[in-house]
């Protein structure tokens, strides 16, 4: 049933592809997990921000300093490198990718990303919460084999905690 | 070989019968995965206008970081002849390597009645006040992306839409902003005081399909 209903997806997308007169259609599933992640708090230069900044406002400050609590406050920036894997059990490596997130208000971020994979590099971007359990990326771009291609990624905790699943939709 | 396909599929050109795309529309929803809008059915731009009303706004002011750079980096002196005009933010900012936060509620019409969702621009300032700025407008059908750079003071923008996801699936195109009121009270004076960032806008949209 739902290798079915998969293929009926897939099938769907692949006619709305063809009907907006685009040559190629991709569907593709991978697995992350994470690398690295360097955290920056910014807290010094928020606050200085708060009240020495060239647009004239005055903004409260947050209500603690303490990242581990209430972060991250707007202005804090975070990056991530990824293992990418073709298979769910991260057998089978298939690239690396990196993130870069800029946070803004109520833990939000608007992150871009670069999947360097074997045939190409995929270059997402979008937002994101920061408790999210999943979230899309919009595909902006890429290079070789994904030269002018769009999309979208769509990012869902994997089965272990610093795992993700990884599905592309990219039309040429 | 094309390795990256391992556990994907690759698709050209398949029929289906209505059943079958009822179902599927079913199904997608419950994926959460939009199929493109209207719109996608052919290549046709689509334009349309929403107002937006600035809600939360944040700086990020560097100063203490942008001194520490200055011939302590990996580039070498690089400051050598470059001679800021001042330090002073309030008058002079925003300066190299400065942050500007900024979200907007959305609104379909000029008078703010009727909720279209909410955008964010952050900005990362470079040099002559200009910021290269990213751009996300939630909108009812969907998310589209956006890029672009402008002085801070620049009385329209023009971003590149690069993408969008839900209903703006694979979308690109631009947004014009303009600004929709005047001056910011009480701001007189300071120079980016009265930028576009802070002010209501009109934003005209035209999107296509990529």
């Amino acid at each position: 049933m739902l290798t079915g209903a998969l293929f009926v997806v897939l099938a769907l997308l692949a006619h709305g592809a063809q009907a907006r007169g685009v040559s190629d259609f991709r569907s593709l599933t991978l697995y992350s997990t994470v690398n690295k992640v360097q955290f920056l708090a910014n807290v010094d230069d928020e606050a200085r921000g708060y009240v020495d900044n060239p647009f004239g406002f005055h903004s409260k400050g947050a209500a603690t300093s303490k990242e581990d609590q209430n972060g991250p406050f707007p202005g804090d920036e975070a990056f991530f490198s990824f293992h990418l894997y073709s298979d769910a059990a991260h057998h089978k490596p298939a690239g690396v990718a990196i993130f870069s997130c800029q946070y803004y208000f109520n833990r939000n971020a608007f992150c871009t990303a670069s999947y360097q994979l074997k045939s190409g590099n995929v270059i997402a971007g979008g937002a994101s919460q920061f408790n999210a359990n999943n979230f899309t990326l919009a595909v902006t771009g890429g290079t070789g084999a994904y030269t002018n291609t769009a999309g979208a990624i769509e990012i869902t905790e994997g089965s272990s905690g610093n795992s993700q699943r990884l599905r592309f939709v990219l039309l040429k | 070989m094309d390795s990256d396909r391992s556990e994907g599929s690759r698709c050209h050109r398949v029929g289906m019968d209505r059943v079958a795309i009822a179902f599927a529309v079913g199904v997608i929803g419950l994926l959460g995965l939009a199929v493109p809008c209207g719109a996608a059915s052919s290549r046709k731009a689509t334009t349309f206008v929403v107002y937006a009303v600035p809600d939360q706004r944040g700086f990020v002011n560097n100063a203490d970081d942008r001194q520490r750079g200055k011939g302590n980096n990996p580039f070498g002196n690089y400051h050598v002849g470059v001679q800021l005009p001042s330090a002073v933010e309030t008058k002079y900012g925003p300066f190299p390597g400065d942050v500007g936060l900024f979200t907007y509620k959305l609104y379909t019409d000029a008078s703010h009645r009727s909720g279209a969702g909410s955008a964010v621009l952050i900005c990362q300032y470079g040099f002559d006040l200009t910021g290269v700025c990213d751009a996300s407008y939630q909108l009812a059908g969907g998310t589209l992306i956006g890029t672009g750079s402008f002085p801070a003071k620049a009385p329209t923008y023009s971003f590149e839409i690069t993408g969008g996801v839900g209903g703006y699936l694979a979308m690109k195109g631009r947004v014009n902003s303009v600004r929709t009121s005047g001056q910011v009270p009480g701001s007189a004076g300071l120079i980016a005081a009265n930028s576009l960032v802070l002010e209501p806008q009109r934003l005209a949209f035209t999107v296509h399909p990529a």
